[in-house]
């Protein structure tokens, strides 16, 4: 398998947020949080951590992973993984 | 054994609640009874649960496990009931192995062949059989992985609702944590008044 493409990061994680978070694309927000906003509990999110690292082929680190609320924070947290 | 949990029940009502190190006395006296019926148990672990089937030779815990209340381990499969037409001493028997740093929730079932990698988190109410890989997170009927304990773990200690109350006494235990979620003395009595209305 190729290295992932960085450059279409943010689009692919978006589009694997709405693979578990059932919501029209064009709801979706940077600033939109997993909990409030998405109505997810912990147990999602943990489940789309894993679909992100499968779908995207990268390893979120736990800390900041865990660390993670809002939607832009994980599109920032996959976009520098994937650059590192 | 009930009178067992009748009088530790008794002690805890009277009380008022289960302190912290009450239940980690009553777990090491259990491991202790539970390694004298042949269930091999690892060092530092806690265990609330009696429910080690028949065959609790057939089940071990590795170091530093912890396993709620309601837990049970079922290390055969019933069902050989029907081998016993034509076998009359059928059984279908499974070992159940849980590797170190595991934690087994309230009310899960590990039905036999059962292997449970270390550093897994079992969530409540499981219904787990056959092989769990190392540091998963493992939920439902039937228990699937759903990621990684680690991750589970650092959400956890980041949540704002993980709070330093373990070791507080019953009350200021209480009164902590009714704080936190606004049931304080006050919010109580507005709603008593208000169930007067």
């Amino acid at each position: 398998m190729n290295g992932p493409d960085v450059e279409g990061m943010a689009p692919a994680v978006y589009r694997v947020i709405r693979g578990r978070y059932p919501f029209a694309p064009e709801v979706l927000r940077p600033e939109m949080g997993f909990g409030v906003d998405l109505a997810g509990d912990s147990l999602t999110f943990i489940e789309l951590v894993g679909d992100i690292e499968v779908q995207l082929g990268v390893r979120l680190p736990d800390e900041e992973a865990a660390a993670v609320r809002k939607i832009g924070e994980l599109v920032d947290l996959v976009t520098r993984v994937a650059r590192s | 054994m009930w009178s067992f949990f009748k009088r530790t029940a008794l002690r805890c009502l009277r009380r008022g609640s289960t302190a912290s190190g009450d239940w980690q006395q009553q777990s090491a006296a259990r491991v202790e009874r539970l390694r004298a019926s042949g269930v091999r148990i690892g060092v530092d672990c806690v265990v609330l649960t009696e429910s080690f089937s028949t065959e609790p030779w057939l089940v071990e815990l590795g170091n530093r496990v912890a396993v709620a209340g309601g837990v049970k381990f079922l290390t055969h499969d019933g069902a050989a009931h029907f081998l016993r037409r034509e076998r009359p001493d059928a059984q279908s028997l499974g070992r159940i192995v849980v590797g170190d740093d595991c934690f087994v929730g309230e009310d899960c079932l590990l039905l036999a062949g059962t292997r449970i990698g270390s550093g897994s988190i079992v969530g409540a109410g499981s219904v787990v059989r056959g092989p769990v890989p190392d540091n998963s997170l493992v939920v439902g009927n039937p228990g699937r992985v759903v990621g990684r304990a680690s991750l589970a773990l650092a959400r956890m200690r980041l949540s704002p609702d993980t709070l330093d109350t373990f070791r507080l006494p019953p009350e200021e235990r209480r009164r902590v944590i009714e704080a936190h979620f606004g049931l304080g003395i006050a919010a109580r009595e507005t709603s008593i008044q208000e169930g007067r209305r």
